[in-house]
């Protein structure tokens, strides 16, 4: 008995460990040499290395070393004087930082390419900064500069109304990013500035009323996309100093999930797959089309965005029904949801590496020249990337999606008892997974077509 | 993270649960009639072997020898049926393995 385990699992992880670098080799030559594999098999091959990796991760069912394996940390303390300096410091930055950047954006340069507080807020903070909070450390509670200084603010501690749940962080985070497709807020300084400076008056003035932890932990979009981020990256915080673990580990931890959660975690999902699939040729056409039989276009860029909403929260919502049905389970189908909910987060880490990585190293620079000199006009000047850069997002994305598998395969183990229900309980996820592998990487190689009529 | 208080005792010392507090989950068992609850949190199930393997798993400290030994053989009933889908996995896994070689090979020369 025990040497025919054996035997079948030295069998497996031969296999497999052979299977997985393949397929990727497969697919990095495949989108490098166009005309030597075409796309649509470059595609299949990365909703196959997620299945793929799917039935190797059922092989590993002991469920004491899953544990051991997320649970393991590196902790170094802080000194309690060094951290007290730190966060002092942090907060005088990021405070100046904001008042730098909505001076720029008022009194710099009119052209955005070379205004520091375009490049700042959309190629420093939220590509470059946004990929070192879930590659590394949330550090955003640390430099948020209208938490900063909401804290020296008076305030009225409002009872924040519990029905609303996270809802208003949902609404936030969609109504952040339809804002950023349909306005020039992205390339026109003195636009950015109006938006941040009125998201400056809404936030100081929501935080007084409410108090800021009711604000920040339940309303502000910022505050809790970077929350959820964070728990991606290696490095955690603790009472007394740091903890290093491996990525995504913190997401298998098995603790009580909160009912709204779920809500805001779809949305960061869709959020960053809606971003990219406005700017693909065949949406171009679309758009072009239902503009021509008369609807509006800020209409259309929302509708979009609500139905796009609705049908990712549809399909999770019955994939999870379908995962208590595979795994012969009594957990109620909102549980299934909620408990998994985190798993979607390295998915959601991946895309945005993918869509966001190439536009920070090509702007990488500017960004340096213009911080350097932001009231002087300077000409654009764009890092060139090299040719295999387009194969990498592609492995960004199906990587997103591999330590999805593992995360949810942990949490399925601390869900259902024994190891065949865990497994079985993957089914519908697994299968929606290589679906949206496939449709990801399309998104991400269809070349920048810019979104009409906005 | 993790809250390590270790509940080995010289009682239960091969009885190893986890070492933390796992959640237990909100369920909805309406429709089905013959569930069996988890004599100490309520939690119901479809089925009496998984209610065993649920109760050692989560439960070892408190649970009686009885229900250990339940859980015990509720194990190694799975080891079988683990065995038997560990084997159609690893050859599904060769199977997709040379799919995907084959029409790599296939759509490089052909196209
Ligand atoms: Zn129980």
């Amino acid at each position: 008995m025990r040497t025919r385990r054996l035997v079948a699992v030295v069998l497996a992880v031969a296999l497999a460990s052979f299977v997985d670098p393949a397929m990727a080799h497969a697919s990095g030559l495949g989108s490098q040499d166009a005309g030597d594999a075409p796309f649509w098999f470059v595609m299949v091959t990365g909703g196959g290395v997620v299945g793929g990796s799917f039935l190797f991760a059922t092989l590993l069912t002991d469920h004491e070393a899953i544990r051991m394996v997320n649970a393991w940390r590196l902790r170094v303390p802080v000194d309690g004087r060094l951290r007290r300096a730190v966060v002092a410091l942090a907060g005088l930055a990021s405070v100046a930082a904001l008042a730098g950047i909505l001076y720029v954006a008022f009194a710099g340069p009119a052209n955005g390419q070379s205004n520091a507080a375009v490049l700042v807020v959309w190629a420093g903070w939220w590509a470059g900064y946004t990929i070192s909070v879930y590659l590394l450390a949330d550090t955003w509670p640390l430099v948020d500069p209208w938490r900063r200084i909401a804290g020296l603010l008076p305030r009225f501690d409002r009872r924040y109304p519990e029905r609303f749940g996270s809802w208003p962080a949902v609404a936030g985070l969609l109504g952040l990013v339809w804002l950023e497709v349909v306005s020039p807020v992205s390339e026109n300084p003195r636009l950015l500035g109006v938006v941040v400076a009125g998201y400056t008056v809404v936030t100081l003035a929501g935080a007084v009323v409410f108090g800021p932890d009711a604000w920040f932990g339940h309303v502000d979009p910022i505050a809790h996309a970077f929350r959820f981020f964070g728990r991606i990256a290696p490095v955690q915080r603790t009472d007394d100093g740091l903890a290093v673990g491996l990525p995504a580990s913190t997401l298998a931890h098995p603790s009580e999930p909160a009912r709204d959660e779920t809500a805001f975690i779809v949305a960061l999902l869709w959020a960053t797959t809606y971003d990219g699939l406005v700017s693909t040729g065949p949406w171009a056409l679309a758009a072009e089309f239902l503009v021509g039989v008369g609807v509006p276009p800020l209409l259309l860029y929302l509708g979009l965005l609500v139905t796009g909403y609705a049908l990712f929260r549809f399909v999770y919502r019955v994939a999870s029904a379908r995962a208590r049905e595979s795994a012969e389970s009594l957990v109620s189908p909102g549980y299934v949801a909620r408990w998994f909910a985190p798993a979607l987060l390295p998915i959601a880490a991946g895309y945005h590496v993918a869509h966001f990585l190439g536009y920070f190293l090509q702007l990488s620079e500017q960004l340096l020249r213009t911080v350097s000199a932001p009231l002087t006009t300077t000409t654009i000047s764009l890092v060139s990337l090299p040719g295999w850069f387009s194969s990498l997002q592609l492995v960004f994305v199906v990587a997103g999606h591999l330590f999805a598998i593992w995360v949810a395969h942990a949490l399925s183990f601390e869900l259902f008892p024994g190891r065949l229900q865990p497994i079985r309980s993957q089914y519908p996820f697994t299968f929606v997974m290589i679906f949206y592998t496939m449709t990801s990487m399309w998104i991400i190689a269809q070349p920048y077509t810019p979104p009409p009529y906005v | 993270m993790t809250a390590t208080t270790d509940t080995t005792d010289s009682e239960s010392e091969k009885r190893s649960g986890p070492t933390f507090e796992v959640p237990v989950p909100e369920t909805d068992a309406s429709g089905v009639e013959d569930s069996v609850p988890c004599p100490y949190c309520d939690r119901p199930f479809r089925r009496e072997r998984l209610r065993d393997l649920h109760v050692g798993e989560v439960h070892p400290a408190e649970c009686t020898d009885e229900e250990y030994a339940a859980y015990e053989t509720a194990l190694d009933d799975e080891k079988d049926d683990l065995f038997t889908f560990h084997m159609q996995i690893v050859v599904t896994l060769g199977l997709l393995f040379f799919v995907f070689v084959f029409s790599y090979m296939g759509v490089v020369t052909l196209l």
